[in-house]
C-alpha cells in the first residue's frame, strides 16, 4: 500500500514538473485532429477522384494534378479568384480610409466620446448573418429604405441586388459597413498611444495638421496599420456569411466569391476532389496573407 | 495627438462633432430600423416614410417562436455555445499558460497558433464533413460542439497568452519558493489574476459559437438546426415577410449584443493590445 502511495506521488510529481508539456497536449490533440489533419486529408482528396459515391470507402483513384489543372482552367472559379481580389481591395481601402476618418474623429476631445464609441462598437457585434438579412430589407427594390431616400433626392429607384455592377457594389458596401468598427477602434488604439511632444513641437515649428499626420502619424502608425490591413485582407478572402444572405452569389455569378464556390462545389455539385483542390487554393493564399500579419506583428514589436 | 481640431475658437471641435455624428447614424441606424420592423405589422412594415409612432406588436416574435422546431433550434444553439466555450475555456487556458509560462514550442508554436486562428472555415467543413460522416457524428450536437471547440480554440490560445504574460513574475516564484506545485501556483495564483482575460475569451467565445454559420450549415443542416442556420433560411421561404425576418435577425443579434455590452471597456484594450500586438 504505502509503495503505491509513494508511486502514485511520484507520478504526479513526474507530471507537475513537466506542467508545461501536459499543459498543452490536450490543444495540441484537439487542433491536430480539427484543423491539422483535416489539412492533410484536404490535400489527399485533392490529388484523388472523390466524389459523392466514393466518399466512405478509401478506394480513390489517384490522378496527381489532374484537380487542380481542372480548377484552374475553369473559367467560373478564375473569375471568382479574381473577383475575390477585386472585394478584398475595395473593401480593405474603404474600411481603413473610412476607420482612419472615424478613429480621428474619436481622438478629438469631444463630449459623449463614450457613447459614440458605444455606438461605432455596435455592427460589430452584430452576426453576418443577420446584418445580411436587414441589409436585404434595406436594399429592396420596391419598399427598401435606401430606395426611398434615393427617390426623395429625385433619382430613379435603383435594382441594388438584382444587376451584377450593383450587387457587387452592394456586398462591398455592406462589408466595409460592417468591418469599419474593427478598424477604427485598433486605429483609435494606436492613435491614443502616440506621444503627444512630437506633435506639439511639430506644432511650434509651424507644421499644420496635414503635414504632422502626414509625416508623424502615418509613419508612426504603420507597424498597426500593416497589421489591421492584413487582418482585414484575410477576412475579405474568407467572407462566406455575408454575401451567402446578401445575394447567395447571384445575380448569376456576379457576387460569387472564392469562398461561397468552394462551397458550392463541395455542397452543391458533390465534386469533393475539385472542392478539396480550391480548398488547398484558398489554404495557400491564406498562409501568404498571414506570413504578411506575422511579418508586421514582429515588426510592431521590435519598434517598441 | 491627432485630431480634428480646427484652430482654436469655441468651435474647433465641430469637424469632429459633425463626422462623429453622422458615423453614428449610418452605424446604428440599419439596425434600429430593424428592431422597429420586428415590432410592425401589416402594412406600417411597408410604410414609406417609415413609421415612427406605432403600436407596437409582438405579433412576428410569437409567430417565429410558435413555428416548428423553433424551441428545439433555441435550445441546440444555446447548448452547443455553452458546452465548447466551457471546453475552449479549460483547454485554451492551461495551453496559453504553457505557451506564456513556460515557452513551450517558441516561436514556431506561437505562430502555427496564429495560423489557424485566421485559417477559413471554408477550408476544414469539406474534410469535417467526410471525417464527421464516417464517425456518424454528422447532425448530431456532440458533433457540432467538437467542430466549434476547433474554431474557437486557437483565438482564445492567441487572446489569453498576454494576459498570462502578464502575470508578474515575483509572485509565481514567491509561491513556488513556499512550497506551491507548479499546478497548485497556476490554480490559485496565475488564474484569479487572470480573470478578465478569461471574462473577454468567454464572451468572445460564446458570440463566436452563437453567430458561427459555415460549420452549421454543412456539419448539421436538418436535425441539428442552430439559430444562424434558421436565420438564413428566411431569406428564401419568407422573402415578403420582413417582419419576421427582422424578429429572427433581432433574436440572433440581442443576446451577444447584451453580453458584450457588459465587457465593453475589456472588449476595447483587447483590441488595442491582444488583439494586434498578440
Amino acid at each position: 500500500m504505502m509503495q503505491k502511495a509513494l508511486e502514485k506521488r511520484r507520478f504526479f510529481r513526474f507530471l507537475d514538473d513537466h506542467l508545461g508539456l501536459v499543459f498543452i497536449v490536450p490543444a495540441m490533440l484537439i487542433l491536430c485532429l480539427l484543423i491539422v489533419y483535416p489539412l492533410l486529408f484536404n490535400i489527399n482528396m485533392s490529388l484523388h477522384k472523390v466524389n459523392m459515391l466514393n466518399f466512405r470507402s478509401s478506394e480513390w483513384d489517384f490522378v496527381g494534378l489532374e484537380n487542380y489543372i481542372d480548377v484552374l482552367t475553369d473559367k467560373t472559379v478564375l473569375v471568382s479568384l479574381l473577383r475575390t481580389v477585386a472585394f478584398m481591395v475595395i473593401t480593405v481601402i474603404g474600411q481603413v480610409v473610412l476607420g482612419m476618418i472615424g478613429a480621428l474623429t474619436l481622438n478629438t476631445k469631444i463630449k459623449a466620446k463614450g457613447a459614440f464609441t458605444v455606438c461605432v462598437l455596435l455592427p460589430m457585434m452584430m452576426t453576418p448573418i443577420a446584418v445580411g438579412l436587414f441589409w436585404r430589407i434595406l436594399f429592396n427594390r420596391q419598399w427598401g429604405l435606401i430606395n426611398y431616400f434615393i427617390g426623395f433626392l429625385g433619382f430613379e429607384p435603383v435594382p441594388w441586388l438584382y444587376e451584377s455592377t450593383t450587387a457587387f457594389i452592394s456586398v462591398c458596401f455592406v462589408q466595409i459597413w460592417w468591418g469599419v468598427s474593427f478598424v477604427i477602434l485598433v486605429l483609435l488604439g494606436g492613435l491614443s498611444a502616440l506621444p503627444a511632444e512630437q506633435f506639439e513641437a511639430a506644432e511650434i515649428d509651424g507644421a499644420s495638421k496635414w503635414q504632422s499626420f502626414i509625416h508623424i502619424t502615418l509613419p508612426d502608425m504603420k507597424p498597426v496599420l500593416n497589421t489591421v490591413i492584413m487582418l482585414r485582407a484575410i477576412d475579405a478572402f474568407r467572407e462566406f456569411d455575408l454575401i451567402y444572405t446578401l445575394t447567395q452569389g447571384g445575380p448569376g455569378e456576379a457576387t460569387r466569391v472564392f469562398s461561397l464556390q468552394l462551397y458550392l462545389t463541395s455542397f452543391e455539385s458533390h465534386n469533393f476532389s475539385d472542392g478539396a483542390a480550391e480548398a488547398i487554393i484558398l489554404t495557400i493564399i491564406t498562409l501568404v496573407l498571414a506570413s504578411g500579419l506575422i511579418k508586421s506583428l514582429s515588426e510592431g514589436d521590435s519598434n517598441d | 495627438m491627432t485630431d480634428l481640431q480646427i484652430g482654436k475658437g469655441p468651435f474647433r471641435n465641430i469637424a469632429a462633432y459633425i463626422i462623429g455624428i453622422l458615423l453614428v447614424i449610418i452605424l446604428i441606424a440599419p439596425p434600429i430600423y430593424m428592431i422597429s420592423i420586428s415590432f410592425k405589422t401589416g402594412r406600417d412594415v411597408f410604410s414609406m416614410p417609415p413609421k415612427f409612432i406605432f403600436t407596437p406588436s409582438l405579433e412576428n416574435y410569437k409567430e417565429i417562436f410558435s413555428s416548428r422546431g423553433f424551441l428545439d433550434t433555441v435550445f441546440n444553439t444555446v447548448v452547443i455555445s455553452l458546452i465548447s466555450t466551457l471546453l475552449t475555456e479549460v483547454i485554451g487556458a492551461m495551453a496559453s499558460y504553457s505557451i506564456a509560462k513556460f515557452r513551450t514550442g517558441g516561436r514556431p508554436v506561437l505562430y502555427s497558433v496564429l495560423i489557424m486562428r485566421v485559417l477559413p472555415s471554408v477550408v476544414l467543413g469539406l474534410p469535417l464533413f467526410i471525417m464527421f460522416s464516417k464517425l456518424h457524428i454528422l447532425d448530431t450536437i456532440g458533433g457540432l460542439t467538437l467542430a466549434y471547440i476547433g474554431f474557437l480554440l486557437p483565438n482564445t490560445v492567441w487572446l489569453m497568452i498576454p494576459f498570462f504574460q502578464g502575470v508578474s513574475k515575483s509572485i509565481e516564484e514567491a509561491a513556488r519558493i513556499d512550497g506551491c506545485s507548479n499546478l497548485r501556483t497556476f490554480m490559485s495564483i496565475s488564474l484569479p489574476l487572470c480573470r478578465s482575460g478569461i471574462i473577454v475569451t468567454t464572451v468572445y467565445n460564446i458570440t463566436g459559437a452563437w453567430n458561427h454559420f459555415y460549420y452549421a450549415l454543412t456539419l448539421a443542416p436538418t436535425k441539428t438546426r442552430v439559430l444562424s442556420v434558421e436565420a438564413s433560411q428566411y431569406v428564401g421561404e419568407y422573402a415578403v415577410q420582413w417582419g419576421t425576418v427582422a424578429a429572427i435577425s433581432a433574436v440572433l443579434i440581442i443576446p451577444p449584443a447584451v453580453l458584450i455590452f457588459f465587457i465593453q471597456k475589456q472588449l476595447i484594450s483587447g483590441l488595442s493590445l491582444g488583439g494586434v500586438k498578440g
